[in-house]
This record gives structure tokens, C-alpha cells and sequence, in this order.
């Protein structure tokens, strides 16, 4: 009896003290700026704004590379918004060089995988 | 429901009324082990008094809670019911949730008979009225078993609250065997008459079935316990101009904030099981006792307004252990136990989806929320009794350990607790009184205490709020109590009985808390 | 029992020594982190003149600013202070110089981080892009809605004193003339499918109310503005919490209700609305979204409603009873013709935004829940921003979130 019980203390010492696993809790999202139709896109400047719906955390990054994003956040729903100025240059149709800010659809996105990826399209501001 | 509750409590306690008579007639002719002499029935009764305030009953109380060990627990019957008055006052609340005080009416009953030298029965009713005083951060019901995922503002106040309870067993032994079935229900009502109103109405059915096998004069039995719970718990405000915001609290400092707001209205479903073995000795003989359980419980809070939206989930989970031994000399008897506990509780959000159509779809879980509490207790205790009077001396030292943590973003909160006392008591028997003195004092001194709150990222009143509690529970403690109980005969085998206690806290900010309680009944 | 008792007290012992490692209060190691900031892209020779980064650390919500930059190539700086290992939040503040038309000007910038970690032993750093918005509005713009009512000193709600305010944000005078104030047909806190959906094209509205003129009637200089009052009386006479409306250019008034007032110094504007019961109103709780614009060549009101007509199908789902067929009419306003919206919504309930994201991406607000009792006397008031050349505009992005303060006293008050 003695044993089992040191054996039971043993066994439930660790779930009191281990670290908290909590990578199950996060997505690794890769997302995708899309310019839109006819113009190439050449440089992208813009601060994404992911508030999750359900805290209403709000995180921003502008670690784009090519327009492109790895970032690793909570699962959950996310509404994205480019903050104020953000914007790419590009080249329209005419080969004609360009600045215009942009923002993004406000529908959200659903990230529950580990992993996930996601492309979003810019929309050009008036 | 109230009016259900009403008729059970009146049957309950007109039965415990008739109940003597009968009963009388049944212990007449019983061969129980150590049965009362039918000539002798005062003495009986105080038998049955000091039996129902031995330490040794109170070492093994965790072990009556099964129904194949309640069914074999005593040797006396006794029953008693009772009116009284209880009332706390802390100069700051444990937790805010919980309130700084109480003023309770209450009226309990409780009865245990041998029906025949092989079967045994025992009920209980009880109601309780009063107010629990400035609650705060807490509109839900049942604290302790949803936590933490209660309903909450920051306004608060005083809260009218009911209770109901009422239960009975039903026990038998046949050959070697002994088996039982119990059944109690708890009903709460908690409401309140200014802006925030909660309205909280709460049921909790239990069902215990055990059986035991006799080896000797110990039993080893096994029990299962199955449990369902439910609340129903609606915020109101009369104010036409408008409201506050009600929060859902996720945990520490945290709040679903999406859901936040004026419709708070909610439901919890909860079920469980707990199964239990345990090994002890027979109407409350002498001798080693052990026992081991596993408890398994879920509550499930779920938004009404938001066309019943399962927002949240606990899954507690609790495995228990004790071992001991308990002795009885000439006149000395003495008694040793260790007690051990270990409480799980994960909580886990639902990633609720986009609302579209009218309707919330629930796109996945995460496990945010985790509560542990390691406990260790060790009692023992040594008394003497004679024919006129009984003392008993019982150290304790306790040891629990309580972790909280709050995933992301990153919140912690523990603190261990090592608390150490003594209690005594004396009891005095005369040939037309029995009474009783209880004292003891104890110091409860916090350990390691820690807190991590990312306060740049929360709600600043419930930081405050979080802070508070935490506050409370690092702080050191001086315990006493006392209690003086005196039962006066009435008649061939009825008492009156009158009793007050008093218990005092002082904490080490030098805060106080005062709780006292009266009550008075008969015994029968 | 001897043994039982070593065993107990080893056990008890294990326990305490379990965790005690995790609470040794250390103090955390200073270290630094380097910030890196790049210049806005939409800007000629952009230059950083002042930089505020402030840290908040997490846990203690102690905060340390750090002021001093470098230049680190074209277009970059950096910015190096020393901080404790920990996690922060960051909020720069900056201001830059360029040079835009030939112009230099000169723009705040504004950036955040969230969550960033600085460990001891490790390189920290974090990049961030500044951006300025360049876009400025060439016509009118909604300054200011006052959507909430006032309450009167008994405590009851009091009606007909909301307005809104629309302003030249131009350099030129321009004529209000034909102007149309409209609203949503769809709320902002119900989201459903709509079929077809027509957002990307069109604002669905449900009334509209058009500022009466020839032409050339009202003309409103460069930064002033035209009120349309619900109401346009002096309030304060049944309401002393109210405020004097009187003085406004424009009111509704509904020959329908007996109720109203018609000020006669004060010209009505032209109200239609699809049903001949409906009628023009401020939701006050701000669950509709508004906008301004004016019919494109050759349009009229009459021309509007008849060819503008828009049927929106959509599901309704009623848990445990089933999904039902909805439909319901609206005006489409094409998006072209619109000047300036304004999503209006309350965080408890907020579930889209009714416009496309090219009219507004974001929403205002006076109060956060619904029948918010603080939200009565409060509106939602446009920014401003001060220019080079010594002007101050209503800052106009498309972004109510950024462009307007909510809660904020109505400036008629």
C-alpha cells in the first residue's frame, strides 16, 4: 500500500510542476498578399493588423518578404485590416510606375490547423 | 420546483418526526453488533452523540460519503433537526467572487436508523436562507464547481440566496454482503433586486449505489456515484436607459471578450461519475481503514442568447486517498490518518466561427485554462472516556498546493499553504445533560507564492480583481475556533439541544474574519 | 505506522520541493533590443525627424521610451536601447519629412508590435514599416454624426436633436446642391449572405435624404460645413440637456407625423424612403452605417428609385426549427457616386462592415454594448490633421476606425 501511494505521489509530482505545452494552442500561418488583376506588384509596405475575434487580440506585423508572411498565432477566427498608408508600388498595364494604398476584404478567416496558409486579396484604394 | 422542494422538506421532516417510534420498536429486537440495551435508550442517545463527535468519525468522514460504508457506520441511531442563525464577517473577502460575508437561516435534519439488525436507512432535508454579502466579480452560482467559468461584472453587491437539500440512502446486508443506494439533490436559487439582477437556479441530482463484502469485521466495498448538475443563470437590468457589461471569465484575468456584453444569459450542463473503494472497519469498529477514488465530472457553459452556444467546458477530475488506523483501549482510543487529494481541472474554449444566418458555428477547441491542488493532510488524535466524560486532543498538519495558469497570454498564479493545529474537545455527561467544548487554534502559513499577469494585455479591474484574491491567499493566518454544544433530555428518547461556535481569523495584514453560528433542535 | 510516518513526512517533503524552483525570483538580465524602421514607400526622400518607441513590459506594465536614432542606409533607421529580458508591447510614434508634388511636408507615423520577446544571449530585434497616408478626400466628407439623442435631466430618453454635420474638406468652394444623405438598409451587427451579393459595386440603403437646390444655391467654402439637423429647433426650450438647433441649414421634416416641427427658416430636405410608411431616422444605438454622395449624369430621384431596386435573398436559421427563405428591398446606390461612408457599429455585437472596404474598412462607435447607458450625448467626430501648408483637414482614409473619434461630445453641444 505504502508503494502504491509513493507511487501515486510520484506519478502526479509532474503534473503539478511540468512546463505547459502549449504549442497545440498556435497555427503557423503563411499568408499571401494577391495584388489585384493586371498590375504587377513590386514592392509591398504595409502593416497587417490580425485581431482575433473571439479575445479581440490584436496583433500587427510587417514582416513581409515578397508579400509574403510566417507568422505563428493563436488558433481562432481573424479579421485582417492594413493599417493606415500601407500600400504597394507597382507597374500597371502600361508599364507605368505607381504607389497606391490598399486595404483588405473584412471577411475573417477561420485558422484551426497546426498549419496553415492563407492568400488575401489587395484592394486598391479609391 | 420550489413548490417540489417545499413538499419533499416538509415529508422529510415529518418523517424524521414519526420516525422514533418506529424505530424504537426496531432497535427493541436488534442483533447488530453493539446494539443500544432497549432499557437503557437515554444513554443511547448520548452514545449516539458522542459517537456522532468522535474524532474518529470525523477522521473517517470522507469514507461515509460512500453508501455501503454509510450503511454500516454506526452503531447508534441518531437523528437530529434543528433551526439557527450563521453569519460571517471578513474586514476584505478570501476572493471577491465569494463575498465578505453571509447571514444564513437555516433549518437541517438528519436521521440515521437501523430498520432490522440487517437494514439500515438515513435521509437528510435542510434549507438555508440569506444574503451573501458584496459579491463582486461573480454573478453565477455554484463558484466552486463551474469555476472559472462564471459570469461576471464589476459592480456586483448582495445576494439573496437559497438552498435546498435533501438525500437518503437505503442499506442492507445479506450473507456477506452489503449493499446500497442513495440519492440527494441540492437546489439553489440566488438572485438579486437591484441592476446587475442575476437570477440563478441550480439543481444537482446524486446518485450513490455501493456494495460491500464482509471479511471479517472490516468491509471492503465498492462504490459508484453518478452526478448531474444543471444551472440556468439570466443578468437583468430595469434601468431603461441602459446596462453594463457582463463578462465571461475565462480564467485569472481573462474574459471571451467577443461575448461580452448585455446578453449574459447561460446555462451550465454538467454530468459526472466518481467511483470509490474502500476498505474499513464495520460499525464503527476499531482498525486500519483505507480508501482510493476517482472522480470524473464535466460542465459545459453554454450562451442562450447566442442560440445556445456552447462557449466553454471543465473537465475536473480528482483522485483521492486516505489510509489510517483507529483504535480503542480501556478508556484511551486514538486514531491516525493520512489524507491525500489531487484536483485537476482543465478548461477548455470553443473557437467559435463567424456569425452568419443567425447562427454561431463552433469551428474547434483550445485548452486554455489549467487548475491544479496537490493536498496532503495528516490527523491524528488520542481522548479518553469514562462514564462521565470524554476528552479528546487532534494535531493536524495540512499541506496543499494550488497552480493556476492561464496559457496564452501567459498568466500564473500559485501558493502553497502549510497549516498546522490542534483541537480539542471535553464532553460532559450528566443524567439529564450532555455537554460538549470544542477549541482549537491553528496557523496557516503561505509558501512560494507567485504571480505572472501580463497586466499590459488585460481588463484593468480584473487585474485588480486577480490581484486581490491573490493577495488574500499569500497571506499568513492565525485560526481558532470554539464551540459549545449542550443537549438537555426530554424525554424516554428525545433531547433539546442549543449550541453556538465562533470562528476567528487574523490574518498577517492584520484584516480579521469573524463567522459564528447558533442553533437549536432536538435529538431523537 | 513508524515506517507510514517516514514515508508521510518524505512525501510531504517532495512536495513542497516540487515547484520551489520556478518562484526563485531572479531579477531578469538587462539586454537590448534594436529597432528597425523603414520609411514609407509612398513618400519621396522621406526623412525621420522624431521617433518615441515606448515599451511595455507585459507583466510589471512598466514602460520605457526610447528616443535616440540612426540613420542605417537609404531609407532606414534603427534604434538600440537596453531593456530586461521579458515580453513587451511596443507603440512607436515618429514623425517624417518628404517630399510630396514638390512639397516637403512633414507626417506622423504610428506603429505596433505586440508580444515581442527579449531574451538575454540573444540578438533581439524587430523591423517595422512606417507608412503615411497620402490620400486626401476632393469633395465633402461626414464630420461629425450625432446618432445617440440626449437624455432629458428626468432620465428618459429624448428624440430630434441628432444631426449630422458634412464639411468641404477641399481647397475649392463647392455647392451642396443635390447632396444625398443616406443610410444602410443593412445593420452592422447581423451578418448574413446576401444574394446577390452587390457590395463591391453598391451601397444597399433603405432612405435617403437629399439636399434641396438647383445647383448653385448652397455653396459652402473650403472647410465649413452644413448641418442637417432631425429637428431644427432650439432643443434646450424641452430639453435644458439638449442643445440649439435652430441654426442649422438643413432638417427633416415628416409632413406624415403630427409630432414633428417644421422650422420654416430652415429648408427641408427632399426625404424618400422605399415604403410609404418608412421614414427617415437615426438608429441610436448606431447599428446602421451612413454615407453621402450624389446621383451620377442624368439621374434623378424619380429615375433612382425605379431603376435601383435590389431584392436581397438570404437564409435565416432558426436552431431547432429550421432554415428559412428571407428575402428584403433596398436601393442600391452605386459606389461611384458615393463621397464619403461611414460604418457606425458597438463592440458587443459588431459582425461586418455594410460598405465595400474602398468606401470605409473600419467602424465608429458611441457606446460598447447594446442600450449602452453612457452613449446618450455623444458622437462620432472626424479627425483632424494639420498640412504644410498651414491648413487643417478631416483626416480621410476610408477607415472610420482610425479617422473618427468616438464617444466624443457633439461639437453643437
Amino acid at each position: 500500500m505504502k508503494m502504491r501511494l509513493l507511487l501515486l505521489l510520484m506519478a502526479l509530482l509532474p503534473l503539478a510542476c511540468v512546463e505547459k505545452d502549449t504549442e497545440p494552442l498556435f497555427t503557423r500561418l503563411t499568408l499571401s498578399v494577391r495584388p489585384p488583376q493586371g498590375i504587377e506588384m513590386l514592392r509591398f509596405q504595409a502593416t497587417m493588423v490580425f485581431e482575433n475575434i473571439n479575445t479581440r487580440q490584436r496583433i500587427s506585423t510587417s514582416d513581409f518578404i515578397d508579400g509574403q508572411l510566417r507568422i505563428r498565432l493563436l488558433k481562432g477566427l481573424y479579421r485582417l485590416s492594413i493599417n493606415e498608408g500601407g500600400g504597394m508600388t507597382y507597374t500597371d498595364s502600361d508599364g507605368q510606375r505607381h504607389f497606391g494604398e490598399v486595404v483588405v476584404d473584412n471577411a475573417p478567416l477561420t485558422l484551426v490547423g497546426d498549419t496553415s496558409e492563407a492568400t488575401v486579396d489587395l484592394i486598391l484604394k479609391n | 420546483m420550489k413548490k417540489t422542494i417545499y413538499l419533499l422538506t416538509s415529508f422529510l421532516a415529518a418523517a424524521s418526526l414519526l420516525c422514533p417510534a418506529q424505530a424504537a420498536g426496531m432497535t427493541a429486537d436488534t442483533t447488530s453488533a453493539v446494539p443500544p440495551r432497549p432499557s437503557d435508550k437515554q444513554r443511547g442517545l448520548f452514545q449516539a452523540l458522542e459517537e456522532q463527535f468522535s474524532p474518529r468519525r470525523q477522521l473517517l468522514s470522507p469514507l461515509h460519503a460512500h453508501p455501503a460504508v454509510h450503511a454500516t457506520a454506526r452503531r447508534h441511531d441518531f437523528s437530529q433537526a434543528g433551526l439557527g442563525y450563521r453569519l460571517r464577517r471578513d474586514d476584505q473577502p478570501d476572493l471577491m467572487a465569494t463575498g465578505d460575508g453571509i447571514d444564513y437561516g437555516f433549518f437541517a435534519a438528519e436521521s440515521f436508523r437501523r430498520l432490522s439488525p440487517h437494514s439500515t436507512v438515513w435521509g437528510k432535508a435542510g434549507y438555508r436562507r440569506g444574503s451573501v454579502r458584496n459579491v463582486k466579480w461573480n454573478s453565477s452560482s455554484d463558484l466552486e464547481l463551474i469555476y472559472p467559468y462564471i459570469t461576471a461584472d464589476s459592480t456586483g453587491g448582495d445576494l439573496t440566496s437559497e438552498r435546498y437539500t435533501f438525500g437518503g440512502g437505503y442499506g442492507r446486508q445479506h450473507r456477506k454482503w452489503t449493499w446500497a443506494l442513495g440519492a440527494d439533490i441540492i437546489a439553489s436559487h440566488e438572485y438579486r433586486d437591484v441592476d446587475p439582477r442575476p437570477r440563478n437556479i441550480s439543481t444537482e441530482l446524486l446518485f450513490n449505489a455501493g456494495a460491500g463484502l464482509h471479511t471479517g469485521r472490516y468491509l471492503t466495498a465498492l462504490s459508484l456515484k453518478v452526478q448531474v448538475y444543471k444551472q440556468r443563470g439570466d443578468v437583468d437590468f430595469y434601468n431603461p436607459l441602459g446596462v453594463k457589461s457582463e463578462y465571461h471569465l475565462s480564467g485569472l484575468g481573462t474574459h471571451f471578450s467577443r461575448f461580452s456584453g448585455v446578453d449574459a444569459g447561460s446555462h451550465y450542463r454538467g454530468s459526472g461519475y466518481t467511483l470509490d473503494v474502500t476498505f474499513t472497519p464495520r460499525d464503527g469498529g476499531e482498525g486500519w481503514f483505507a480508501a482510493a477514488g476517482y472522480e470524473h465530472r464535466t460542465v459545459e457553459k453554454i450562451l442562450i442568447a447566442f442560440n445556445n452556444l456552447p462557449l466553454q467546458h471543465i473537465d475536473p477530475r480528482t483522485l483521492t486517498a486516505h489510509i489510517g488506523h483507529t483504535a480503542v483501549g480501556n478508556r484511551l482510543h486514538w486514531g491516525v490518518g493520512a489524507h491525500l487529494r489531487y484536483h485537476y481541472r482543465p478548461g477548455t474554449e470553443s473557437i467559435v466561427g463567424e456569425k452568419i444566418s443567425n447562427i454561431y458555428a463552433v469551428v474547434g477547441h483550445l485548452k486554455m485554462y489549467e487548475y491544479s491542488s496537490l493536498s496532503a493532510r495528516l490527523d491524528a488524535y488520542i481522548g479518553h472516556r469514562d462514564s462521565r466524560r470524554e476528552w479528546n486532543i487532534s494535531p493536524w498538519v495540512d499541506y496543499r498546493r494550488q497552480t493556476e495558469d492561464y496559457l496564452y497570454p501567459s498568466q500564473n498564479r500559485e501558493v502553497g499553504h502549510l497549516s498546522g493545529g490542534v483541537d480539542g474537545s471535553f464532553s460532559l455527561k450528566r443524567p439529564h445533560m450532555y455537554l460538549r467544548f470544542e477549541a482549537s487554534g491553528g496557523y496557516r502559513a503561505a509558501m512560494n507564492p507567485h504571480l505572472l499577469l501580463p497586466v499590459a494585455d488585460l481588463h484593468p479591474s480584473l487585474v485588480k480583481m486577480v490581484r486581490h484574491d491573490y493577495q488574500r491567499l499569500q497571506l499568513d493566518a492565525v485560526l481558532l475556533h470554539c464551540h459549545l454544544r449542550a443537549d438537555h433530555t426530554l424525554g424516554r428518547r428525545l433531547n433539546l439541544f442549543a449550541e453556538a461556535g465562533y470562528h476567528f481569523r487574523r490574518f498577517a495584514d492584520s484584516t480579521l474574519s469573524h463567522a459564528a453560528e447558533l442553533q437549536v433542535g432536538i435529538t431523537f | 505506522m513508524t515506517k507510514f510516518f517516514k514515508f508521510f513526512i518524505a512525501a510531504t517533503l517532495l512536495m513542497f520541493a516540487a515547484c520551489s524552483d520556478d518562484n526563485n525570483e531572479v531579477p531578469p538580465a538587462k539586454t537590448s533590443l534594436t529597432l528597425h524602421i523603414n520609411m514609407p514607400i509612398s513618400v519621396e526622400q522621406p526623412q525621420l525627424k522624431q521617433l518615441d518607441a515606448v515599451f511595455t513590459e507585459v507583466t510589471s506594465g512598466q514602460t520605457t521610451h526610447a528616443k535616440e536614432f540612426t540613420a542605417a542606409g537609404e531609407g532606414s533607421y534603427t534604434l538600440t536601447t537596453p531593456l530586461k529580458a521579458g515580453t513587451y508591447n511596443l507603440a512607436v510614434n515618429g514623425v517624417v519629412s518628404y517630399t510630396l508634388n514638390g512639397a516637403t511636408q512633414e507626417s506622423y507615423i504610428e506603429s505596433s508590435r505586440e508580444g515581442i520577446t527579449v531574451t538575454e544571449g540573444q540578438t533581439n530585434e524587430v523591423r517595422i514599416e512606417s507608412s503615411i497616408s497620402t490620400l486626401s478626400s476632393d469633395d465633402f466628407v461626414i464630420e461629425e454624426i450625432f446618432f445617440t439623442g440626449t437624455l432629458t435631466p428626468e432620465g428618459k430618453q429624448y428624440y430630434g436633436d441628432q444631426y449630422v454635420k458634412i464639411t468641404n474638406n477641399t481647397d475649392r468652394t463647392l455647392y451642396a446642391d443635390g447632396l444625398i444623405l443616406m443610410d444602410s438598409e443593412f445593420l452592422t451587427v447581423s451578418k448574413y449572405d446576401y444574394t446577390p451579393n452587390i457590395m463591391n459595386e453598391y451601397f444597399t440603403i433603405s432612405n435617403t435624404l437629399i439636399i434641396p437646390g438647383s445647383g448653385k444655391e448652397y455653396p459652402v467654402a473650403p472647410g465649413e460645413s452644413i448641418v442637417i439637423a432631425d429637428t431644427a429647433v432650439d432643443h434646450r426650450e424641452y430639453n435644458s440637456r439638449s442643445m440649439d438647433l435652430s441654426k442649422a441649414d438643413f432638417e427633416y421634416y415628416n409632413p406624415r407625423d403630427d409630432e414633428d416641427i417644421d422650422n420654416p427658416d430652415v429648408p427641408n430636405m427632399i426625404s424618400s424612403s422605399l415604403g410609404e410608411d418608412m421614414m427617415w431616422t437615426f438608429h441610436n444605438r448606431g447599428f446602421k452605417s451612413y454615407a453621402i454622395g450624389r446621383f451620377g449624369e442624368g439621374v434623378t430621384a424619380e429615375s433612382f428609385a425605379r431603376d435601383n431596386f435590389y431584392t436581397a435573398e438570404y437564409k435565416m436559421v432558426v436552431p431547432d426549427y429550421g432554415t428559412f427563405p428571407m428575402s428584403t428591398d433596398a436601393w442600391k446606390f452605386p459606389n461611384a457616386w458615393i463621397t464619403d461612408a461611414v460604418n457606425l457599429s458597438i463592440e458587443e455585437l459588431f459582425a461586418w462592415i455594410v460598405t465595400s472596404p474602398t468606401l470605409d474598412s473600419g467602424w465608429s462607435y458611441c457606446g460598447k454594448v447594446d442600450r449602452d447607458q453612457t452613449r446618450y450625448g455623444k458622437s462620432v467626430i472626424r479627425k483632424r490633421v494639420n498640412m504644410a501648408d498651414g491648413r487643417t483637414l478631416l483626416k480621410d482614409t476610408n477607415n472610420s476606425t482610425v479617422d473618427f473619434a468616438p464617444e466624443s461630445t457633439p461639437s453643437l453641444m
